[in-house]
């Protein structure tokens, strides 16, 4: 009786070789796997980065005003002295130490009790113009607006600072006591959020604050009227979702004795969601087409196993091409994004297919023929499970 | 056999070519006029060109929209005032991007013909809310993408 090709003790040298190198073709897409993974996950322990927030003169750019009162304008008392003029109210304890204001709400120096009158309630509008250059690995992007500022009752000097990025050009269009407009261009920063990539919905800040003026002067109100975006206004490859504004008072960790001061906040969110089209055809349906390619080998039978082998093993090494270039597009991660978990179900469908090949060395040749019809009768649909899995997961 | 596979993938086929190849629907509506200038004119003065803002005031949310029609449509809209409720007729179709888009085809009784070259008119479709934290009120969120309320009742502001 000839032996039967593949058979446990019949295997020929071409056979030992062929499993051998499947083997290797195995362990070289393993390896490369997590060579693709590790770089990524060990990256994703550190945070993104992100603009300094602390209130320092290298984190800021004043948008200032030749016109604006000069009730509480920064006195110069001496060359290099930016000493806020409220300073002059506040008393120093003892022989040394945070002078602290004795009148008022607030103990901090940067208080101002001396600003006469009610609070100043100033609107603030946006209307924005442009938005360009989004590199979601950096979370950075570039802005044109105008900005409005409406009050009550005349403003307080504007220092306005951006909180989250730089304000590389200020152009202003007008400045009366109670009516302000700035055309701004500059560069922002916003963290990005991947868990539903590529079906993922970005959200854009654009964070000013005051740099002088506390609450006990100044509160920013969100103007929802005068808020929008221009005419067609769009963001290449992606869908504008929402708009927000917010305003918040803003209270810093202590930074000294007496530090109690609260700042108000203007928050402009830009929601921008991908194209879903473009997200599903970018993303979906190469790892389909891959898994696809890969099944068609289960109805090959065993006198054509090279041909089986090349439906499988190629593919898992397309497929972790494939998730490597598109974790390129992306920034480290704590945790795995859509598109992560559909590659996962990619990997965990492409191992199980191989397994019903490497089933014939394993289990006795006796099982040949049952092994091939259970292969073809239960590998796709738990293909098809695994794959809903990681897609809907 | 062959049949067997075949119909069904006929089918799918001609389902999916049906599927993007949707017809145009018209849809008739009542908005609020809310401005009407006149933005060019010729060298003897009379209007050539005008802005028309309408609300669509029956629709949930702020849906508003800036129409810019030709001379004859200027001429005939201008028996209207502003605050005047006056049937609009528009036009929803599939646009170039894969994105439902519509064109405002009449308003008032007033033909308006698109022009390709047009792109000044625009529209503003949001639903809007206050944003409270700890019960207070601190800013506003405008939602752009259409809410299901929204387009069963307006269904022109489909999208997708």
């Amino acid at each position: 009786m000839t032996p039967r090709r593949g058979s446990g003790e019949g295997l020929t040298t071409r056979a030992r070789t062929l499993r051998l190198l499947s083997a290797l073709a195995l362990l070289a897409c393993v390896v490369l796997a997590l060579a693709a993974l590790l770089p990524r996950r060990a990256g994703a322990e550190a945070p993104p980065s992100r603009e300094p927030s602390a209130r320092g003169p290298a984190a800021r750019v004043r948008i200032t005003s030749a016109a604006a009162p000069a009730a509480s304008a920064p006195t110069s008392d001496a060359p290099g002295d930016e000493t806020p003029a409220s300073f002059g109210s506040a008393v120093l304890e003892g022989s040394g130490g945070v002078p602290m204001q004795k009148r008022g709400d607030f103990r901090s120096p940067f208080a101002n009790p001396g600003w006469e009158g009610p609070v100043a309630n100033v609107k603030v509008g946006l209307l924005l113009t442009r938005l360009h250059s989004y590199d979601i690995k950096e979370g950075t992007y570039s802005a044109d607006f105008q900005l409005s500022l409406v009050s009550d009752r005349p403003m307080p000097a504007m220092n306005l600072a951006v909180q989250n990025g730089n304000a590389d050009d200020i152009e202003v269009l007008a400045a009366t006591p109670t009516f302000k407009l700035y055309r701004i261009k500059g560069t922002f920063f916003s963290p990005v959020d991947l868990h539903d990539y590529p079906f993922d919905t970005q959200e854009l800040r654009i964070e000013l604050e005051d740099e002088a003026a506390g609450v006990d002067q100044l509160r920013l109100v969100p103007d929802q009227e005068h808020t929008h975006l221009d005419v067609d206004f769009q963001v290449p490859g992606w869908d504008v979702a929402y708009e927000e504004a917010r305003t918040k008072l803003h209270y810093y960790p202590d930074r000294f004795e007496g530090d109690d001061l609260y700042y108000s906040q203007y928050v402009y969110k830009l929601g921008i969601r991908r194209f879903a089209t473009s997200a599903a055809f970018t993303v979906y349906v190469p790892a389909v087409v891959i898994v696809l390619i890969s099944l068609m080998g289960l109805w090959l039978p065993r006198s054509l196993l090279e041909v089986r082998a090349n439906a499988g093993a190629p593919m898992l090494a397309a497929a972790v091409l494939f998730h490597f270039a598109l974790m390129q597009e992306l920034p480290a991660t704590g945790y795995l994004t859509r598109a992560d978990k559909m590659m996962v179900a990619v990997y965990v469908s492409l191992c199980l297919n191989m397994l019903s090949s490497w089933a014939w060395f394993v289990l006795p040749p006796k099982y040949e023929d049952q092994i091939f019809r259970l292969g073809r009768a239960l590998v796709p649909p738990v293909t098809v499970v695994i794959m809903l899995i990681g897609a809907f997961a | 056999m062959r049949v067997r596979v075949a119909t069904p993938l006929l089918l799918v086929a001609l389902s999916a070519v049906a599927g993007c190849s949707e017809a145009p629907r018209v849809y008739e509506t009542s908005v609020e006029v809310r401005r009407f200038s006149v933005v060019r004119r010729d060298e003897e003065r009379k209007p050539v060109t005008a802005d028309v803002e309408v609300s669509y005031a029956d629709c949930p949310g702020t849906q508003y929209e800036v129409v810019r029609g030709n001379r004859a449509f200027t001429e005939c809209f201008q028996q209207h005032k502003v605050g005047e409720r006056v049937p609009l007729r528009l036009e929803h179709y599939r646009g170039r991007e894969g994105r439902f888009e519509w064109v405002v085809k009449a308003i008032g009784g007033c033909d308006r013909p698109p022009d390709p070259n047009d792109e000044v008119s625009f529209s503003v479709v949001e639903e809007c809310s206050d944003l409270v934290v700890h019960g207070a009120r601190v800013g506003f969120h405008c939602s752009r993408i259409p809410e299901k309320e929204l387009v069963q009742k307006c269904p022109w502001f489909r999208r997708y």
